[in-house]
């Protein structure tokens, strides 16, 4: 018995073994049975309307191409960049780019497959109401007219892709011919969305009245680049009939109003005002103050280099306020265009060196004082002026009194307060340029001048890196909308109507006189200087100037159509101001780097080309835009 | 943290050499990570009012997980005689699996690292789990005859929940072998002449398998991603979702490597001649990704993965080292060895698109892989303003003058812009190396050094050194020999306030800035004396007694000195310096 048990033994253990090893041999097949948990199912996104809205909102992103900031703005003379700001636009304003480069964004095929999808799984939803479902399709056809529309507008061509692609289709697609083709892809999405499109304003979101007021903009944009490269007709172009249109409809149904102040649209006070018609919104939670334009347009200097150079007044806040990282600032030819109401005549707004109050006080032809007034060795000088002995008015005066209300809310000028601070820019101030010239600080404006509009005014402790804050951007606006209808009126030549319109920013958030141009010539002169002075730093003028340029004529100051435009070929202006403030100077030079060669070749330039790397992987892409 | 193990082995009876055995390993963790940031107030020069700085903020991570794994073998291991076998057979799996939940908290007022002292605006919270698998079967088999044949086959059936669930199980063998040959009866001979008293052949194939994990995991299941905070509407953080970054595949699987390598390793003239020698060659192919050579810019997602089969990768390579090691007369011993090793690598197809792959100057395809990378030829400085009215000009620069640097229109096309471009330098990893060793001993002194070195290698100079960074340009003192009209022979081009002043054109990629970073360093040497030989021979307390100097980094030639940068140190200057030290030192043994 024993032996039997022995010998069985073995076998046991075998046994017991063998069957673990079973065990574990079944459990292998198993064990590969991992799951994920961070996605979720396709169906469940498009199965109802919150989960379908949450892919609309991740694909409102591309309206971050219409925010607010000194974008486009820096391949203009409205502002004086170095660093960072200069290197992104100084190819564009010195001529020098390329074929290659890629400007606006050609390949932006990862957003119109995004508004591909919402378009097809939505109408496909069941989960979706009908009336929902009509709603979100136009939101997505909204998004994609405004992806493409940015493209149009520096490429002229796009990718119409209006379904959504799958490995097996044709992937190389053609681009359209000419921007007229492009352009009515792009109208034709928002003219279709305008309708299914709620009428309810909800910050942050698309409306019926957003769509149309960027629609009134757009058909200008289109008339001006029909028949590109050829000059276009906009004088009997239902394009700008529709823009006007389109334009009274948010004027008239949108329940939208002008503000009176004007800088709280832009900063703490306002970020939802009546005026705004599209915002974009940040929140503190995922917003610091280096993700937003604030950083490069805040100084940087404190109370030691201020004694070191031997400026004065010192700032008062006993820790560093200023540390920002400036790169761009307001130039001396942006604010000629700020005019000023005259003394004698209240009715007439003039600019503020041809006033009489200033005619009266400053002598131009009088020898600044020696040691007033300093100019570098590679400017030169452009005008000084003295203020007569006698005269009571300091340039302070003659600089801000009765002057464009935009100015005090879009530029700090010497002697105004910015954060409890008292900036003073004139020779031997706070927060001149001679600052950064002599070696004192880096990080001041080169213009005496400094940017207030966009600026918060309670980031606390201070505008610095890392620090959270809320912020907003302006992509479209009731103003912007008047001056759309303004510029239609003026290209049918219906002077009366396109004065009515100029005037209603003119009036309200310039508080001036309105205009009373008679002569068409006139009255493009007065639409063209309200524009600059209330859409600067909107993504705006650079735009606004090509297709002032593509009409020609009064539009452009007397050339023909597709001419050069005199604009961004004047070199950028700086002034100084004596420390007593009895005499300035204005001196043009390069400033930084070559901001001193600004050239426009309009043989190309009206549109940008498209990347020649992507012409190369897909011929159908081409041919390249004329010129380049 | 808790950690269970259970080890079985189970010797069979039945047969002599077969063993069972079971490993499980079960690991379990939880961590706990808090994390209180407060920063401490900073001051300026003579300032007594503390600058603000950020507000404290409390974050609490809390985690675990486990793996589990087990393996059951059975092994065989027998010797007949002359013939000597091992025979093992593994299956192994194991599953790992993890979550974890943190919280925080913002803009502390009150000064207190608990979550109840802080104010609930702005809080977050996250969390997430995972899970994770593989298994695999292993086998292998190693022969010998006499000690003197010897062969052994391995073969691996690995799956990895990586992969789709139908393919995902791979096969790789490999077989290896080698031969004593001196222990043949016909070698007998040379072996007493001293000639080879041990010569060995051995080479070896097999294949391996890779994972690429690129495209995530789970690119087999299709889903979207979920982003908290997409946009903010009516005030409002909302969240957005999104696809994945490629179209879901279940296409694609292990990628696998086949190499050889085949040596020899001998010693001759009574041992005194040591050597050995080896050539290796790799090639990795069907690597797991999106295929790039297909068109697919326009569908706006990645394609599915799958495996690309022309995509190749070779890498071959020989090294070989030799040592001589004797002694003159009873005291003096000498040993010198040397070792060198080249290599160099080949993407046979790189899987470009389709635009990179016809332009042969730069594309990666098909070129060996020894060179730096891509750039302008430098053609020297412009002589004055008057030579720059000749010839083609970088269309991106502007104001260009004499003293900025001149690149070669390589395409002729009457302009120089990126089609310009060409392959410059060496490879910075370099293809050579190479060392030298010496030891000597006589009597108690001894001393032994190595002497290191690359061959060709090239790096690319940091901004800093160039002098175009916009922290600070001319940092250093050599800096200052830029060229002006009388200086024409200088180092660096006309120096410019900003790179902006001239479209950069002193500052794109061209060969004028590689550094060339080839180096020969005396990485190493020491000498010293043993007191044990002489003073401290009766003191029995003491094995040996060194006393000795040493040295790391003594002497470095390299070209790139010139621009006082170590050849191995970082190209800006940036980072701990590589240093030269000499030590003292007492090595006691007792």
């Amino acid at each position: 018995m024993y032996l039997m048990y022995n010998s069985m033994k073995k076998y046991i253990f075998f046994s017991i073994y063998a069957a673990g090893m079973m065990l574990v041999l079944a459990a292998c097949q198993k064990v590969l049975d991992t799951q994920p948990y961070d996605k979720i199912s396709g169906d469940v996104v498009w199965s109802n309307k919150a989960n379908a809205e949450t892919f609309i909102f991740g694909t409102y992103g591309i309206m971050n191409a219409y925010n607010s900031g000194p974008s486009s703005d820096g391949r203009t003379t409205n502002l004086l960049a170095m660093d960072g700001t200069y290197n992104g636009s100084a190819s564009i304003f010195t001529e020098t780019t390329d074929r290659n480069s890629n400007i606006g964004g050609f390949n932006n095929f990862g957003a119109i497959r995004r508004c591909n999808l919402i378009i097809t799984n939505v109408a496909a939803s069941a989960g979706i109401a009908g009336q929902d479902k009509k709603a979100l399709v136009a939101e997505g056809k909204f998004l994609r007219a405004m992806s493409y529309y940015n493209i149009a507008r520096n490429v002229g061509r796009i990718v119409w892709i209006d379904k959504v692609l799958t490995p097996e289709d044709e992937l190389k697609l053609p681009s359209t011919a000419n921007p007229t083709e492009s352009y009515n892809y792009i109208i034709k999405d928002l003219e279709e969305a305008i309708p299914d499109l709620s009428a309810t304003k909800v910050p942050g979101r698309a409306n019926k009245y957003v769509a149309a007021a960027f629609l009134s903009e757009i058909c200008l944009q289109a008339a001006a680049y029909k028949n590109y490269p050829n000059p276009p007709s906009p004088g009997n172009d239902p394009l700008v009939d529709k823009a006007i249109t389109y334009a009274n409809m948010v004027i008239s149904q949108g329940g939208y109003s002008l503000v009176g102040d004007y800088g709280g649209m832009f900063n703490e006070s306002n970020p939802t005002s009546s005026e705004t018609i599209f915002g974009v919104y940040r929140k503190a939670l995922n917003t610091n103050c280096d993700g937003t334009p604030m950083q490069t347009m805040m100084a940087n200097f404190s109370n030691d280099q201020i004694n070191n150079y031997g400026g004065s007044p010192n700032l008062s806040t006993n820790f560093r306020i200023f540390e920002a990282w400036i790169e761009h600032a307001p130039t001396y030819n942006l604010s000629k265009d700020y005019l000023v109401i005259d003394k004698a005549d209240p009715n007439k707004a003039l600019e503020w060196d041809k006033t009489s109050q200033y005619l009266a006080a400053v002598d131009e032809s009088a020898t600044v004082p020696t040691g007033d007034l300093q100019k570098q060795n590679n400017e030169s000088y452009v005008k000084t002026g003295v203020i007569r002995s006698g005269r009571t008015e300091t340039m302070w005066n003659l600089m801000n009194e009765n002057r464009d209300a935009h100015f005090s809310q879009t530029i700090i000028t010497d002697s105004s307060k910015f954060y409890g601070e008292t900036l003073t820019t004139c020779i031997k101030g706070n927060s001149t340029r001679w600052m950064k010239i002599n070696g004192f600080a880096y990080s001041v404006s080169m213009t005496n001048m400094y940017w207030r509009k966009l600026m918060y005014n309670n980031v606390s402790p201070r505008i610095y890196v890392g620090v959270p804050t809320d912020y907003h951007y302006v992509d479209m606006r009731l103003g912007r909308v008047y001056l759309n209808l303004a510029e239609a009126y003026l290209l049918k030549g219906d002077v009366a109507n396109a004065l009515i319109n100029l005037n209603k920013t003119r009036v309200t958030h310039g508080k001036l006189p309105p205009s009373t141009a008679s002569t068409l010539a006139e009255a493009w002169k007065d639409y063209k200087r309200e524009r600059r002075v209330d859409l600067v730093l909107e993504n705006d003028y650079y735009y606004s100037l090509l297709r002032w340029g593509r009409y020609g004529g009064a539009a452009n100051n007397g050339i023909s159509p597709g001419g050069t435009i005199p604009e961004l070929t004047e070199l950028p202006m700086v002034m100084d101001i004596s420390k007593n403030r009895k005499s300035f100077s204005i001196v043009s030079g390069p400033f930084y780097a070559s901001n001193n060669t600004r050239v426009f070749n309009e043989q190309r330039r009206y549109l940008f080309p498209i990347p020649q790397g992507l012409i190369d992987n897909n011929s159908n892409f081409g041919p390249q835009n004329p010129g380049w | 943290m808790n950690n269970a193990l259970l080890n079985l082995d189970y010797a069979a009876p039945f047969l002599k050499g077969l063993h069972f055995k079971f490993n499980g390993n079960y690991n379990y963790y939880a961590s706990r990570n808090k994390s209180w940031n407060v920063t401490a107030p900073s001051y300026g020069n003579d300032s007594k009012v503390a600058i603000p700085g950020n507000p404290p903020s409390l974050g609490e991570t809390r985690g675990e997980g486990s793996e589990m794994n087990l393996q059951g073998f059975i092994t065989y291991n027998r010797k007949f005689g002359d013939h000597s076998i091992d025979v093992t057979g593994v299956y192994e799996q194991n599953k790992l699996k993890s979550s974890s939940i943190s919280a925080a908290r913002q803009r502390y007022q009150i000064i207190f690292d608990q979550f109840l002292a802080g104010p609930t605006v702005d809080q977050l919270a996250n969390g997430g789990e995972a899970e994770s698998a593989r298994a695999g079967y292993i086998g292998r088999i190693n022969y010998n005859f006499k000690n003197r044949y010897f062969i052994d086959f391995s073969g691996r059936y690995d799956a990895n929940d990586f992969y789709p669930p139908n393919i995902r199980w791979g096969f790789f063998p490999s077989v290896s072998a080698s031969y004593i040959i001196s222990d043949e009866p016909f070698m007998e001979r040379l072996k007493d002449l001293g000639i080879f008293n041990m010569l060995k052949l051995r080479g070896s194939i097999g294949t391996v398998g890779m994972t690429n994990a690129d495209f995530g995991r789970f690119a087999w299941i299709p889903g979207y991603n979920i982003n908290a905070n997409a946009w903010v509407v009516n005030g409002q953080l909302v969240q957005g979702t999104s696809e994945t970054g490629t179209l879901p595949s279940q296409n694609y699987s292990w990628y696998k490597v086949n190499s050889r390598d085949f040596g020899i390793d001998f010693s001759s003239l009574n041992n005194r001649l040591n050597g050995s020698w080896d050539y290796y060659y790799m090639r990795t192919i069907g690597y797991t990704g999106s295929d790039n050579s297909k068109y697919s810019t326009t569908l706006g997602i990645g394609l599915p993965p799958i495996n690309i089969e022309t995509k190749a990768y070779r890498r071959a390579g020989t090294d070989f080292s030799l040592s001589w090691n004797d002694r003159l007369g009873k005291d003096f011993t000498y040993k010198i060895g040397t070792n060198f090793t080249y290599f160099n690598a080949l993407w046979e197809n790189a899987n470009e698109d389709s635009a990179s792959l016809k332009n042969p100057y730069t594309r990666t395809s098909g070129t060996s892989g020894a060179f730096y990378g891509t750039g302008y030829y430098n053609l020297g400085f412009y002589g004055s303003n008057q030579v720059l009215l000749n010839g083609p000009r970088r269309i991106s620069s502007t104001n260009t003058v004499g003293g900025d640097l001149k690149y070669e229109d390589t395409n002729g096309d009457g302009k120089i812009d990126g089609s310009d471009f060409r392959r410059i330098g060496s490879a910075s990893f370099p293809r050579i190396n190479f060392g030298i060793n010496l030891d000597l001993g006589y009597k108690g002194v001894f001393f032994t050094s190595t002497l290191a070195g690359s061959g060709k290698r090239d790096r690319y100079l940091g901004d800093v050194i160039q002098g175009s960074s916009a922290q600070g340009i001319l940092v250093y003192a050599f800096q200052k020999d830029y060229w002006t009209p009388a200086n024409t022979n200088a180092l660096y081009p006309r120096q410019v306030s900003s790179a902006g002043v001239n479209g950069s054109n002193n500052y794109v990629t061209s060969d004028f800035w590689l550094l060339q970073s080839g180096y020969v360093r005396l990485k190493f040497a020491q000498l010293g004396y043993d007191l044990k030989y002489s003073l401290l021979k009766q003191v029995s307390t003491f094995k040996h007694f060194k006393v000795f100097v040493s040295g790391t980094n003594l002497w470095t030639s390299a070209k790139s000195m010139k621009y006082f940068i170590d050849p191995e140190s970082d190209t800006n200057n940036y980072g701990y310096p590589i240093q030269r030290t000499v030590s003292l030192g007492l090595n006691v043994g007792f």
